[in-house]
């Protein structure tokens, strides 16, 4: 596979090469003067290959373990939410930064959870479970990896609530006044 | 396990997932009136979230006195093990689906 031959960071220049190419070609806005040749699927096309180049060998082999693919639902509906929160042509902009929140979550939490911190901390807290209550070792290790992922749902879902909640409308802002030079004449 | 050692379980694995719903479902309620889409959105997401994490709930006792999960009643049903699993994976990501559906189903006012 991919990783055995092309290292980590390489692939990370990689892929930063490849999407800013392809959006310094297709996706800045044109200048004053300048023809708009703007290509959006293009610009879409480098980042999910940049991301392909990232997480192809370790982190795909992973999703697609044992352990990590009955997340693989939910790492589709983040993507698919990452469209939307970064076309930005729905929604309020309230809820699209706190919905941002919660689809780095979605797609980041099966990584997030394999990251040897948080591993050492549920090992730590597994501890203090088995101490305060005797369950037995590997229940207490069962419980607290349960309970990592219910603390990542709660979060997830508390974003998401957030992010729904009903804010006063404020009033759209006023457009900037033209520029006039006879005005003050 | 003894009494304390199952409050110990649930509150550590059950109680923040029924606080998300139950936040969920107060976003839902406070615009009920106004944006009945968004509101029912969030209620079905909420719903999804709970139902999705009963699949170790034991719903009876069989006659040994050994619980039977929702999991197992499904696998006596026949259905595959395996197909169980999925299907309250994707309806976690359904959940999360409608979540951000209720946020992004209206228009952006300045777009």
């Amino acid at each position: 596979m991919l990783h055995e031959s092309f290292p980590l960071p390489a692939r990370c220049v990689a892929a930063a090469l490849c999407f800013g190419l392809a959006w310094a070609a297709f996706g800045r806005r044109p200048a004053t003067g300048e023809p708009d040749c703007r290509r959006p699927g293009i610009v879409w096309a480098a980042g999910f290959a940049a991301a392909w180049l990232v997480l192809a060998g370790d982190g795909a082999a992973f999703l697609i373990s044992h352990y990590a693919r009955w997340w693989l639902p939910v790492v589709g509906v983040g993507i698919v939410g990452s469209w939307f929160v970064l076309r930005r042509e729905r929604g309020t902009p309230h809820g699209r930064r706190r919905a941002a929140g919660a689809v780095v979550l979605m797609i980041a939490s099966p990584f997030l959870s394999r990251l040897p911190g948080v591993n050492s901390a549920s090992a730590s807290l597994a501890d203090l479970v088995e101490r305060a209550t005797g369950i037995w070792p590997w229940e207490a290790e069962q419980l607290v990896e349960q309970a990592m992922g219910s603390a990542a749902m709660l979060l997830v879902a508390a974003l998401i609530a957030w992010a729904a909640w009903r804010v006063p409308e404020r009033p759209l802002r006023q457009e900037a006044l033209p520029l006039d030079g006879t005005a003050n004449a | 396990m003894t009494f304390e050692q199952q409050v110990i379980a649930f509150a550590l694995t059950r109680l923040p997932i029924v606080i998300g719903a139950g936040l969920l479902l107060s976003a839902a309620a406070r615009q009920w009136r106004d944006k009945r889409g968004v509101a029912s959105l969030l209620a079905v997401a909420a719903v999804a979230l709970l139902t999705s994490q009963a699949a170790e709930a034991p719903i009876w006792e069989d006659g040994r006195g050994f619980p039977v999960t929702v999991t197992r009643w499904l696998n006596r049903q026949g259905f595959d093990l395996d197909v169980i699993r999925w299907a309250f994976a994707v309806e976690l990501a359904a959940a999360a689906a409608c979540g951000l559906a209720a946020v992004f189903l209206r228009r952006a006012p300045d777009a």
